[in-house]
């Protein structure tokens, strides 16, 4: 019971007044922003980075960002529920259902099963990773060069394969952010790359710069273009508390949300933990079996709960198992993920197998911080509701002038440099003409962030290998990931495989993803 | 063409109904474009920065491409990256070729504002450091809510000032993250 007791510390350290008040505030923010449409968690993060810039101690900072990870996703189901526009991909399932419910009505009760849910989810997905991690970061200790090489090849392919609507589309992004992660400095040789000859370029672009340029300035382009200027119409709340309710939800809805929540849950998790391109895979899972198999299947369409309850607690458990691979393997497999990578790299803190020997302290905290941060959201969401509403009544204008103003501020306190503001900007062109044209942004951004650490391990494999490329192949597990990587680049075509054998309509299939922040 | 024209022109008012108007799975179907100009261009941009890539490939220092020295990632990315262009852009005009009917790609409307919110922002990044943060804030909030259709401009005005000047003393006074005074005497 060692997970055990390492986690009890954990609550020792994020228990104190100080800590517990940076999880408030961390999901406070979190919730505000991932509330506001076209905002997903990665940019709520990337955009609350500058926050923490100055703190001394990075356990506080670590602890607000566990908390602003799960308030956007809160958030952003919200957004989904009551405006029906999900901020990211992995809402889309809830927004199905969880709208037409509020249409009906019961917006309370959709927001409850989601809320509740996600925390339910939370509690058992964090309980997973508490007792994945340590067993999970031995077996990492004795992965190769080789593995690492694979896996990140693995987690590529997944986000491009997996995500969007045309593996060229994908590709192609992912190429462009590994190009971009190559600017500046070789780390072996010294060489300058791709930087034009401007010394300003030598230490590469920098994540924030990227992440705020392609998600938070592309965004705002994006919405300017299509004319959605206008606030769109908030579903009314219905009425409050009534009788026989517990939680703004009654007897059958408790009882019909138990199940889809375990099931979510059990999806969830073992889909955040591998490479599977993020939460948007788990989240139909669920939302195609609670249609196909659950009690209320005839309800869906017209606003069933189930396709509420299971899709938000999948994406929560999701959430939480991609942080087994992010902290005991320092790999993202998600667009947030490889944000939460750049905000630990702020504080030097380096995620990877040695993280629990070097940093057991941060680790325990950060997971006893995702349990109270659940809680607190719990506590917060469905009490402040109606500022929710009001946040999502902001209107659209101000609201994309504030989102400017704090990428302006994200951006500035990275570097100060107009030359680095104007490059951010030029992403953010960019990110917004990618829009135009339906490529996704995640693998861009993944790219960006593991490509130059691909080429790291590429080439220590060489070197051990003394050149020999077969290295590649030789070591079972490495092939086997690699092999994996392969099947995965055929997978998002099988959709439409079964639908042509099946004689439906190709159209049909395969439109699960059509955004891709998540 | 004129026939998607016409359609541009009457989708404009109600744009902002897209969000919520439309049936899940199909938020993107009013936006289609008919024109296939915009895919093509991006294709042939794209072979281009390819081959503007390919030159800086070749200007890194080094001898030969073996795998474990610093051109050859660049090299086999700017490489792929050409072939897939390439593909792009032969898929786009097949499918020009099969169907009058264009490509599931969004419209570009409202040009002129997302040029007027570019120059504001590029304005913005080098009015920051001379004339400090708070009043270089509230001036783009103001212009940038102006541009992305704003008509209310007292309470822009209003949330523009509250919003720079409380980003301004949260992040200087209590976060300690430097932001130029500028002018003000601060």
């Amino acid at each position: 019971m060692n997970s055990f007791d390492s986690l009890l510390g954990g609550f020792a350290t994020v228990l104190s007044p100080e800590n517990l008040l940076f999880a408030l505030i961390g999901v406070t923010l979190g919730t505000l922003v991932g509330v506001l449409p076209g905002i997903g968690p990665a940019v709520t993060i990337a955009l609350l980075l500058p926050v923490t810039y100055n703190f001394e101690d990075p356990i506080p900072a670590i602890i607000m960002f566990a908390g602003i990870y799960y308030g956007a996703m809160y958030g952003g189901s919200t957004t989904a529920i009551l405006l029906n526009t999900p901020g990211e991909s992995a809402s889309v399932a809830t927004a199905l259902e969880g709208h037409e419910m509020a249409r009906r009505g019961h917006a309370r009760a959709a927001l409850a099963t989601a809320a509740i849910g996600s925390f339910v989810a939370a509690v058992i997905s964090t309980t997973l990773l508490a007792f994945v991690a340590e067993p999970m970061a031995a077996i990492a200790v004795t992965f190769r060069a080789t593995d690492y090489f694979a896996l990140m090849v693995l987690a590529l392919v997944t986000v491009t394969a997996l995500v969007g609507n045309s593996l060229v589309r994908g590709l192609l992004s992912l190429l462009l952010g590994i190009m971009i992660g190559f600017v500046g400095l070789d780390a072996v040789s010294g060489q300058s790359r791709f930087t034009f000859g401007s010394i300003s370029l030598f230490n590469g672009i920098d994540e924030v710069l990227l992440i705020i340029g392609l998600f938070a300035i592309g965004e705002t382009l994006y919405v300017l273009v299509r004319g959605r200027t206008r606030p769109g119409h908030v579903t009314p709340l219905g009425p409050g508390h009534g009788r026989g309710q517990f939680m703004s939800m009654n007897r059958d809805q408790w009882r019909r949300s138990w199940a889809p929540w375990l099931r979510g849950a059990g999806v969830g998790f073992p889909f955040g933990v591998l490479p599977s391109g993020g939460a948007e895979l788990p989240t139909f899972l669920s939302y195609s079996y609670e249609k196909h198999r659950s009690k209320g299947r005839e309800e869906f369409g017209k606003g069933a709960i189930e396709g509420v309850a299971g899709p938000e607690a999948a994406n929560n458990a999701s959430f939480s198992g991609v942080l087994v691979p992010l902290l005991t393997l320092g790999l993202p497999t998600s667009a947030t993920a490889a944000v939460m990578l750049v905000a630990f790299q702020i504080f030097n803190i380096k995620p990877g197998p040695q993280l629990l020997e070097t940093s057991p302290d941060l680790v325990w905290a950060l997971i006893a911080s995702l349990f109270v941060g659940n809680l607190a959201l719990l506590a917060i969401n469905l009490p402040l509701i109606r500022l929710w509403v009001k946040v999502l009544q902001i209107p659209r204008p101000v609201l994309y002038a504030g989102i400017l103003v704090f990428a302006g501020l994200g951006i500035y306190s990275v570097s100060g440099s107009v030359s680095d503001i104007l490059i951010a900007y030029g992403v953010g062109v960019v990110g917004f003409l990618m829009r135009q044209l339906d490529f996704p942004i995640a693998p861009a951004i993944l790219g960006a962030i593991l490509g130059p650490e691909l080429e790291n391990q590429f080439r220590r494999s060489l070197n051990i290998s003394n050149g020999d490329l077969t290295v590649f192949v030789d070591r079972p597990l490495s092939a086997t990931i690699l092999a994996i990587a392969v099947l995965a680049l055929v997978l998002p075509y099988v959709p439409k495989i079964v639908a042509r054998l099946r004689g439906k309509p190709v159209e049909t299939a395969g439109k699960l993803a059509f955004a891709d922040e998540d | 063409m004129t026939g998607s024209d016409s359609r541009e022109l009457g989708a404009v008012p109600d744009g902002g109904r897209a969000g919520h108007g439309a049936e899940p799975g199909e938020l993107d179907v009013d936006d289609a474009s008919s024109s296939p100009v915009g895919p093509l261009i991006a294709g042939v941009v794209m072979i281009g920065f390819g081959i503007l890539m390919l030159t800086q490939t070749l200007a890194i220092k080094g001898e030969g491409f073996e795998p474990e020295g610093p051109r050859f990632m660049p090299m086999l990315a700017t490489v792929v990256w050409l072939g897939l262009s390439t593909v792009y852009l032969v898929q786009q005009l097949l499918r020009m070729a099969r169907s009058r009917d264009g490509l599931p790609v969004q419209r570009f409307a409202h040009s002129g504002r997302v040029v007027a919110l570019l120059v504001l922002l590029v304005a913005y990044a080098y009015a920051i450091d001379p004339v400090g943060y708070i009043i270089s804030t509230a001036v783009f909030f103001v212009s940038a809510a102006r541009v992305l259709g704003s008509g209310v401009l007292a309470r822009d005005v209003t949330v523009a000032v509250g919003l720079s000047v409380g980003v301004y003393f949260v992040f200087t006074r209590l976060l300690g993250v430097y932001l130029p005074p500028g002018v003000l005497p601060l």
